[in-house]
């Protein structure tokens, strides 16, 4: 069989030992934390650069596809061997090669998992500063492939800002560095480019990352309003007093009710909203700024504003934000997590577009917010055993987005299109712009190997994707 | 330049309404290569269709803004038509309750600033050349400043872009939200490459709110290690500054002419009043245990400021050489001491001043005599310094004489390659800045 072929070519390089071929073996990746599934033809573990590069070489030879993979937290499909191939999970390059305190940097293999590296730089005093939710599984590869996100990305920039360096085995199997540890490397920035662009362009082998120190202190609040439109005035005063929070995260009264029910946060349940603002930075005049954002707060109606006083008390006030996707559990057999952006000052019209929608389907809808950064979690709630409400689930996710383009916003802020949103592209871009990425693509990946069907909608879809439905997962931010 | 195709730009001239420029070529040149027309679009789609014309009739495009920086890149191998960007000059939309701004490419950023500032916000970029420097022309040539070590370039501050492409589109990247992974960054592609894959034609920005107060720490030193100390630890505290330059004593004496002499640090702390005193607390007596012989606090430091931030440009044909060198933290100050004794060496006058919080030094060396007939080993030995310290260094400035047997941009390695099919794939004819860009590109 052709499996064979190609895992004997494989174990050839790799070992036994690194190479999975058996369907027993592939059935478990052939999953990512997104609702799509696929099956490779092979898995390799490669443990270096060379590696990797010799497995997309073979894979060129025999014309396969391959597909590069962290820790599988993905929420697009991103790292889904949609067509089959070898997929190359980079698990086990995970060392942390260096630890430059002088220069601010990181240089680490692509399997390290996001949090290891602030653990690993905590010593001395320094951090990575993105943060998505799933840090402590998901990988710094995946997130430079996703150019991920986090609670923090108003103040501090995403991924893209806190990479300066690559190495990367290009679809050919040619290993290149792009940028370094110093800043403005002469020539296109190919750091950049490569910075969310799915695994579409090259397989990461290496991340130069940029550390930064810690903050001295941080204050959060927790302001409860009677509405949303009140708790987005408050947003958007925050803004105009030339504050700009660390972190403003926003539930509506679904998210509030859901979070109580698991967690008892201690959220009144009948509020319209509750904002967590959080500000970081030196000690000094940070209680007195936290007080005037709990007077800003109050001036746009909130009820009642509670002012963290101790590490635990802040803890208490991020249970019920954190908890809340996994809380969706306790009121909701199954749901789907959007990712959504739109201008901040659009939210309440959005939100008001968003339970039109759900009453129109019949079902409820959680919001969840980034307000900071105006990016938008939607929570469908639904249950798969009822007949049509997948279907269903998929219709209001596509109208979601469609308003999100409406008003001047994304179709995704950290998830990535993936295959989940490849088919709504067209609702951002027109032909032209996508003409102008593809051009991108060709030019790394001629031969179209390298994580393919991704990113690009694809009419009339021929893909082998079997959809299964999302059973509690708590994911994304 | 022959006849028939000065003959034939002569008829596209006048059938499209662009300037023929005889007599004022001079001031269009890149170089010392001049132009024979000058066309000024007043939309990006007119832009496109001027590419679409130019790439079908071979016409090599010089992509201009205000013309602040012409001397960046090697001498264009041909020079046709200049794409001015100076009637693309709108702020097309600043909403302040999103702190984005969406901007026309000639849009100079003097005035951009002017119209954030009625809402307390601003454009946290501060190149040289901030009165006249455009939008468009300060993120293809990746220009930044002081302000870099709090705020980053131009790749951390766009979060949309509309392109004026050679085969005629206009086309979008990103879009206006702050945080947007919705297809390829095609920002990026864009940013620092000096016009050679598409014309900016658009641009959107977050932006930040104006800083409530800011102070300026300057403290001068008899010799220059204590001020890589003072670097060293300032920008592993919290208190980490907003800008911290170091000057050697010829650019402190460029820039702060009233100052004692020797090196000088500046510290620029900017936020809510409590915490800019903890900052400058904080530096002052770090300078002061590290033995500085005069420490200030100054409450306004615009003048000096400015003339940091300006401290690398140049006059037209000013008989100068200016280096932008890049570097990890830690071989900023080993290379800015050594940089003065091979200037010496090669009879050259430097003077140095250093981003150092972010590893960028700027050198201006000019000729002890007239004549420099040792610039190209001048360069030759400074880029070997800088690839010792792991950086590397690139001419942003000379007379066009010296550019001869001058490799402005030095190797690229191995990603050149990549670098060409990335050309090839948004600029198939060669008809963007031929020549200029790094490579040969």
């Amino acid at each position: 069989m052709a499996n064979r072929q190609l895992a004997e070519r494989l174990i050839a390089v790799l070992g036994r030992e690194n190479v999975l071929w058996e369907d027993y073996e592939l059935m478990v990746y052939e999953y990512d934390a997104s609702i799509d599934r696929a099956l490779p033809e092979a898995v390799v573990f490669p443990t270096s650069a060379e590696q990797v590069s010799a497995v997309v070489k073979i894979c060129n030879e025999l014309g396969v596809p391959f597909t590069p993979r962290g820790a599988g937290t993905g929420l697009s499909g991103g790292s889904l061997p949609v067509e089959g191939g070898v997929l190359i999970a980079l698990n086990r390059m995970n060392r942390i090669l260096e630890i430059d305190v002088e220069n601010l940097r990181a240089v680490v293999e692509p399997g390290v998992v996001n949090l290891h590296i602030s653990n690993a730089v905590a010593p001395y005093g320094l951090y990575f500063v993105p943060d998505p939710s799933s840090q402590k599984a998901c990988t710094i590869g995946g997130n430079v492939a996703e150019n991920s996100g986090g609670p923090h990305t108003l103040l501090y920039g995403v991924t893209t800002n806190h990479v300066l360096g690559l190495e990367v085995v290009l679809p050919d199997g040619e290993i290149v560095w792009v940028g370094g540890k110093a800043l403005d490397t002469p020539g296109y920035d190919l750091t950049g480019l490569l910075c969310g662009s799915e695994g579409t362009l090259g397989i990461v082998t290496k991340v130069i990352v940029r550390l930064c120190p810690l903050p001295e202190a941080v204050k959060t609040l927790l302001a409860v309003f009677d509405t949303v439109d009140d708790a987005s005035n408050a947003v958007s005063t925050i803004i105009a007093r030339g504050v700009v929070p660390a972190a403003l995260e926003m539930m509506d009264n679904l998210s509030i009710q859901a979070v109580e029910e698991a967690v008892h946060a201690g959220y009144p349940r009948d509020a319209g909203a509750v904002l967590l603002v959080e500000v970081e930075g030196l000690r000094d005049g940070l209680d007195d700024l936290a007080e005037g954002l709990a007077a800003v707060c109050r001036e746009c109606g909130a009820r009642e504003v509670r002012v963290a006083r101790s590490a635990r008390e802040r803890a208490l006030l991020w249970a019920g934000r954190k908890g809340a996707f996994g809380a969706m559990g306790r009121i909701s057999p199954d749901f789907y997590v959007m990712d959504g952006v739109i201008p901040r000052s659009t939210l309440p019209y959005v939100l008001r577009r968003i339970a039109e929608i759900a009453q129109r389907y019949g079902l409820r809808i959680a919001n969840v917010f980034h307000a900071g950064d105006g990016n938008l979690h939607p929570l469908v709630l639904f249950d798969a055993e009822v007949p049509g409400q997948i279907e269903a689930v998929r219709r209001i996710g596509e109208e979601i987005l469609a308003v999100c383009a409406e008003v001047g916003g994304a179709l995704t802020g950290e998830h990535g299109i993936g295959i989940e949103k490849r088919d709504l592209m067209p609702l951002v871009f027109s032909p032209d712009d996508l003409a102008m990425m593809r051009r991108l693509k060709e030019a790394f990946d001629p031969r179209g190997l390298c994580n393919p069907s991704k990113v690009f909608p694809t009419p009339g879809a021929c893909v082998d994707v079997e959809r299964r439905a999302q059973r509690n997962l708590v994911v994304g931010w | 330049m022959d006849d028939g195709l000065v003959r034939r730009i002569a008829d596209l001239a006048a059938a499209n309404g662009w300037i023929w420029l005889d007599e004022g070529a001079e001031a269009y040149a890149v170089d010392g290569v001049r132009p024979l027309a000058l066309a000024q679009p007043s939309t990006l789609e007119e832009a496109a269709r001027l590419l679409d014309l130019a790439r079908r009739e071979r016409l090599a495009v010089i992509p201009r803004g205000s013309g602040t920086k012409l001397h960046l890149g090697a001498p264009p191998r041909a020079a046709h038509l200049v794409l001015s960007t100076e009637h693309l000059a709108q702020v097309v939309e600043h909403t302040p309750a999103d702190l984005t701004v969406t901007v026309q490419a000639g849009t100079r950023l003097a005035d951009l600033q002017t119209v954030l500032a009625r809402h307390g916000q601003f454009l946290p970029l501060d190149p040289p050349y901030a009165d006249r420097a455009t939008i468009g022309g300060i993120l293809a040539t990746n220009a930044s400043g002081p302000l870099r070590l709090r705020y980053g370039a131009g790749r951390d501050l766009v979060i949309g872009t509309r392109v004026a492409n050679t085969n005629g589109t206009v086309t979008r990247a990103g879009g206006k939200v702050v945080k947007n992974v919705t297809g390829y960054d095609l920002n990026k592609l864009h940013i620092g490459a000096l016009g050679t894959v598409g014309v900016l034609g658009e641009v959107t920005f977050k932006v930040v709110p104006l800083p409530a107060a800011s102070r300026t720490v300057a403290a001068a030193f008899a010799t220059p290690e204590p001020t890589a100390d003072l670097v060293r630890t300032l920008v592993r505290t919290p208190a980490v500054p907003t800008a911290l330059e170091v000057l050697d004593p010829a650019a402190a004496a460029r820039c702060a002419p009233d100052w004692p002499g020797g090196w000088l640090v500046l510290a620029l702390a900017t936020g809510f009043l409590p915490q800019v005193r903890r900052q400058v607390e904080e530096c002052a007596a770090l300078a002061r245990r590290l033995g500085a012989q005069t420490v200030e606090v100054l409450e306004t430091a615009e003048p000096l400021w400015t003339a940091v931030r300006e401290f690398p440009a140049v006059r037209p044909g000013e008989p100068v050489l200016v280096t932008r060198i890049s570097l990890p933290l830690q071989g900023v100050l080993p290379v800015m001491t050594q940089a003065i004794h091979l200037a010496g060496r090669f009879g050259f006058q430097p003077a140095l001043l250093s981003h150092a919080g972010v590893g960028i030094i700027w050198g201006r060396f000019a000729p002890a005599e007239p004549g420099a007939e040792a610039v190209g080993d001048l360069v030759a030995h400074l880029r070997r310094l800088a690839g010792e310290h792991g950086g590397f260094l690139v001419v942003e400035a000379c007379p066009p004489a010296w550019k001869v047997g001058i490799d402005v941009w030095g190797p690229i390695g191995p990603s050149l390659a990549l670098m060409r099919r990335l050309k090839a794939a948004y600029d198939p004819e060669n008809i963007l800045n031929p020549g200029r860009f790094v490579g040969g590109l």
